[in-house]
């Protein structure tokens, strides 16, 4: 496919929404001196849809707090600023894609349960290796796959073909892409992240989860979207377009500095987890 | 409510059904196998074939009782579904190691 046709596809991004500017606003709080606390609970609360989702979010068993929190000056003293600015960037961005899938071409429930699996597994990783701010992680897997959600709603068609082309050829769904499009979900993905100026560690994660020592800004957090992916996909928790399990290159084990065996000392946590994280998939679907 | 009680063990001790008090890990400090691991015979074999030769475990309640027909059928439904999705990975070392580990939690879990 001639570079310029691919160029124009790409430039169809800037037909999607934009990130909402509380969103925003959250995610770049801390390294923007401008910006208050007191200024974004303010912006979101011009929200109420937003309020009422972010409430029902912090309330969830997914956070340990069930009806104990009655607003968002509340979830900020009990949640932590890291926990509530997810929280406002998740259901910002969910929100823009909450019709996807209406048409019966594909499953969102399924779709939104192997994007929370792949958070909850990067943070199980993320936490048991000891990062810091393991949110950012569940975030970066949350959002990993964004790109698929932006293939179906700018080339409706081309999805349809893709789908088809996975079953009948029994080929995973990144290859399904490139064969149709021309381009796949984690060049859409990081395009649209780069747009709404996601964290870069985020961008790189969405750009590299099928590729993660290709990362420069944090390669842990690419490695571990990559093999949470995998994980899930393994582990059969929602679906991803496709049912394989990739190969999971070493090049990522050694870049986390684990063996297989690390993974069977994560399985119970992540069985506790996931059960906790239903209540989350239940609010954002 | 059973009290928790830790004991050290030496490795060849260790049984699938036992559950750990802490991390297992290497002399640096580095994670081996986390604490909430649910331990399995391939587990404990891999561990082994780590060097490790002590372990801390706490006691647990014995498994109940579950229909073995219902337990079989289940046991196939877990094998079968781990052989398809890991069908185009299946003669590579790695995923093989990995396809074993998950299928001995998915049936560990199963068992628990």
């Amino acid at each position: 496919m001639k570079q310029d046709v691919l160029a124009r596809k790409l430039d169809r991004i800037n037909d999607l929404p934009s990130l909402p500017s509380v969103a925003f606003e959250a995610m770049h709080l801390l390294h923007q001196p401008d910006i208050t606390i007191e200024r974004l609970i303010s912006s979101i609360q011009l929200d109420q849809a937003i309020v009422s989702k972010i409430l029902r979010l912090v309330n969830s068993a997914f956070y340990g707090f069930q009806g104990k929190i009655g607003s968002l000056s509340q979830a900020l003293v009990l949640l932590g600023f890291n926990t509530v600015s997810n929280a406002i960037v998740s259901i910002s961005i969910l929100d823009i894609f909450s019709g996807v899938g209406r048409d019966g071409s594909f499953d969102p429930r399924l779709f939104w349960l192997h994007a929370v699996g792949t958070g909850v597994v990067s943070q199980v990783i993320s936490h048991q290796l000891k990062y810091p701010h393991v949110e950012n992680f569940f975030i970066a897997g949350l959002l990993h796959d964004i790109g698929k959600l932006a293939i179906i709603m700018l080339f409706p068609e081309d999805f349809n073909q893709i789908l088809k082309e996975v079953k009948e050829k029994d080929i995973s769904i990144i290859e399904g892409e490139s064969g149709v499009l021309g381009l796949d979900h984690t060049e859409i993905g990081h395009r649209l992240a780069r747009r709404w100026k996601l964290p870069i560690e985020i961008q790189e994660a969405i750009r590299f989860h099928h590729c993660p020592w290709k990362a420069k800004e944090n390669r842990a957090m690419s490695a571990t979207v990559y093999l949470s992916d995998c994980l899930c996909r393994a582990l059969d928790i929602g679906h991803g377009g496709d049912s394989l399990v990739p190969e999971i290159d070493a090049k990522a084990l050694t870049i986390l500095g684990i063996e297989p065996l690390f993974i069977a000392g994560c399985l119970e946590e992540i069985d506790l987890e996931m059960e906790r994280a239903k209540s989350f998939s239940a609010v954002l679907s | 409510m059973t009290k928790a009680i830790e004991k050290t063990i030496p490795i060849e001790k260790l049984t699938p059904n036992m559950t750990l008090a802490r991390d297992i890990t290497k002399p640096n400090g580095d994670l081996v196998f986390g604490q909430k691991g649910k331990l399995t015979d391939s587990i404990i074999v891999r561990l082994r074939r780590f060097g490790v030769r002590k372990v801390t475990v706490v006691t647990g309640k014995a498994d109940e009782y579950q229909d073995p027909e219902y337990i079989e059928k289940k046991m196939k439904e877990i094998e079968e579904g781990l052989n398809y999705r890991f069908r185009k990975v299946d003669h590579i070392p790695l995923m093989i190691e990995l396809k074993g580990i998950l299928s001995d939690h998915l049936k560990g879990k199963l068992l628990s």
